[in-house]
């Protein structure tokens, strides 16, 4: 693709700013940074749930992006390209964790007096204690339904992709990227009914 | 009622959630661990990637580890090919001037020999005319024609004169010695320049070519060789006649020098045999003394 000379970085579409920076232009690189950084932090805090795994996942998808950025091709939108890494390394921290939890818990089971991390809400924006509330209250409802559920629920109804674009990124078909949405949502429902009363 | 609608609710409540922004020293973390990243892409692996893409386009593609066996190879069978090219022609060519150098070995010699003979011959024309008044003269004499001054100057000349009589089929009983060997010294000095040539030329050409001019050669060479042994037996023959005279020259004085060496071993065995007695009769008297004490004390008694 040629390069637009007369445009700002600011005003080139993600694609064009990764065939740039497939040239060798590194401020198209810096500037999809600028771009995904909150949103992929967003997502990636909301699907696995710790801020500072959030921030290595994240990281670790700028840098997967940097070193394979030759393996982009423009058949797909750099948006899915880029949540798709993003989705990938987010399961493969989650299975570890889980592994790491497995084992923590069958070797510590006696010491109950260990100290947990007190959650840090410097992250979120300036927001009422209300608000904070049910923060806290969505994020524990997302954490307790399934991963399955819960990444396609957080891409539908958070990120505000299509059908079409979380089957591409899951690589799953569309109707069972529907179904599961459908029930990620209602057991989310299910789980924040005293929250609709308040 | 579209499942969209059904959650409705629960769709904004999820959309009206705060979103998390990423740490301030996001950008900062992440440029400096790609700086990291940069800087081991860069690493001796990476560059020794790089030099080896470099040097592939070169004389370094042909030093992959899979061609190290198939080079090996090629070079066993270039080695041997080498040297079989090389050293077998190389070996024939030494066989022949072996057996040249060995033809011109011997002419020389019988050249020198032939001129002993001329020389003894010569001698014997002098000694009719100048009666011999004692052995003495005549050892001088032979002992001057083993004087290496004579032999030496004739030796020179000599070989290049015989080496050519290959195609030469001389009558002995009809031509004097001289006269037989003078036309035969007039083809070998002919002759061996030709073949010298032929030599050098062989060396010069290539070593396909040689193969071709050997192939050649044989016509040439067995008509030499048969010169040669013809000339071989000449030259036996003339070693035989030269060696007659000689030793008809020499035989009186081998006789006198054997006379004198009985003479002198008889001598030396008189004197031993004296020697002999001269100890026995000392023994016998000293014998007798040693008897003669118990005698005389017998008769004391």
């Amino acid at each position: 693709m040629p390069l637009d000379e007369g445009l700002k970085v600011e005003d080139l579409s993600d694609e064009q700013l990764i065939f740039n920076f497939q040239e060798g232009d590194n401020s198209a690189y810096n500037e999809i940074v600028k771009r995904y950084k909150d949103r992929l932090t967003n997502f990636i805090y909301r699907y696995v749930g710790s801020y500072d795994e959030c921030d290595d996942i994240v990281q670790d998808t700028f840098i997967k992006v940097y070193v394979s950025k030759h393996l982009y091709k423009e058949i797909a939108k750099f948006s899915t390209w880029i949540y798709t890494i993003a989705i990938n390394l987010a399961k493969t921290k989650l299975i570890k964790k889980q592994k790491y939890k497995i084992f923590s818990l069958s070797s510590s089971s006696e010491e109950d007096d260990k100290d947990f991390d007190i959650p840090d809400d410097a992250f979120l924006p300036d927001v009422d204690a209300n608000a904070k509330f049910q923060n806290e209250q969505i994020q524990k409802a997302l954490n307790s339904i399934s991963e399955n559920y819960r990444k396609l629920v957080i891409l539908r109804d958070v990120e505000d992709f299509s059908y079409e674009e979380i089957a591409e990124m899951t690589g799953l078909p569309m109707g069972t990227v529907k179904s599961r949405i459908n029930r990620g949502r209602e057991k989310l429902q299910k789980l924040l009914k005293n929250l609709y009363r308040e | 009622m579209s499942d969209e609608e059904k959650y409705n609710e629960l769709r904004a409540r999820l959309r009206a959630v705060p979103k998390v922004k990423a740490k301030k020293e996001f950008e900062h973390r992440l440029y400096s661990r790609l700086r990291g990243v940069e800087s081991e892409r860069m690493g001796p692996s990476a560059k020794h990637l790089l030099h080896g893409e470099k040097q592939r386009g070169g004389l370094f593609s042909f030093l992959r580890p899979a061609y190290i066996p198939a080079i090996g190879l090629t070079a066993v069978v270039l080695i041997a090919l080498i040297w079989y090219v090389a050293y077998n022609p190389g070996q024939m060519n030494k066989d022949e001037q072996v057996s040249v150098k060995q033809d011109t070995q011997q002419q020389p010699s019988s050249s020198t020999l032939g001129q002993t003979v001329e020389e003894s011959a010569e001698r014997n024309e002098k000694s009719k005319e100048s009666p011999i008044t004692s052995n003495d003269e005549v050892t001088s004499k032979d002992s001057r024609g083993s004087e290496p001054r004579v032999m030496t100057k004739e030796a020179i000349s000599g070989p290049e004169k015989v080496n050519s009589d290959f195609n030469v089929i001389r009558n002995e009983t009809e031509q004097p010695v001289e006269q037989k060997t003078m036309p035969v010294d007039e083809q070998i000095i002919k002759a061996i320049p030709k073949i010298d040539a032929e030599k050098k030329s062989e060396e010069k050409i290539d070593d396909g070519v040689r193969r071709i001019e050997k192939k050649e050669a044989p016509a040439n060479i067995r008509k030499s060789e048969g010169d040669l042994k013809n000339k071989e037996d000449k030259i036996d023959s003339d070693q035989n006649k030269g060696t007659e005279s000689i030793i008809k020259d020499i035989a009186p004085s081998i006789k006198e020098k054997e006379a004198s060496k009985e003479t002198s071993k008889d001598s030396v065995k008189q004197k031993v045999t004296k020697k002999k007695k001269k100890t026995e009769d000392k023994e016998i008297k000293q014998e007798e003394k040693s008897q003669e004490p118990d005698s005389i004390k017998k008769l004391e008694k």
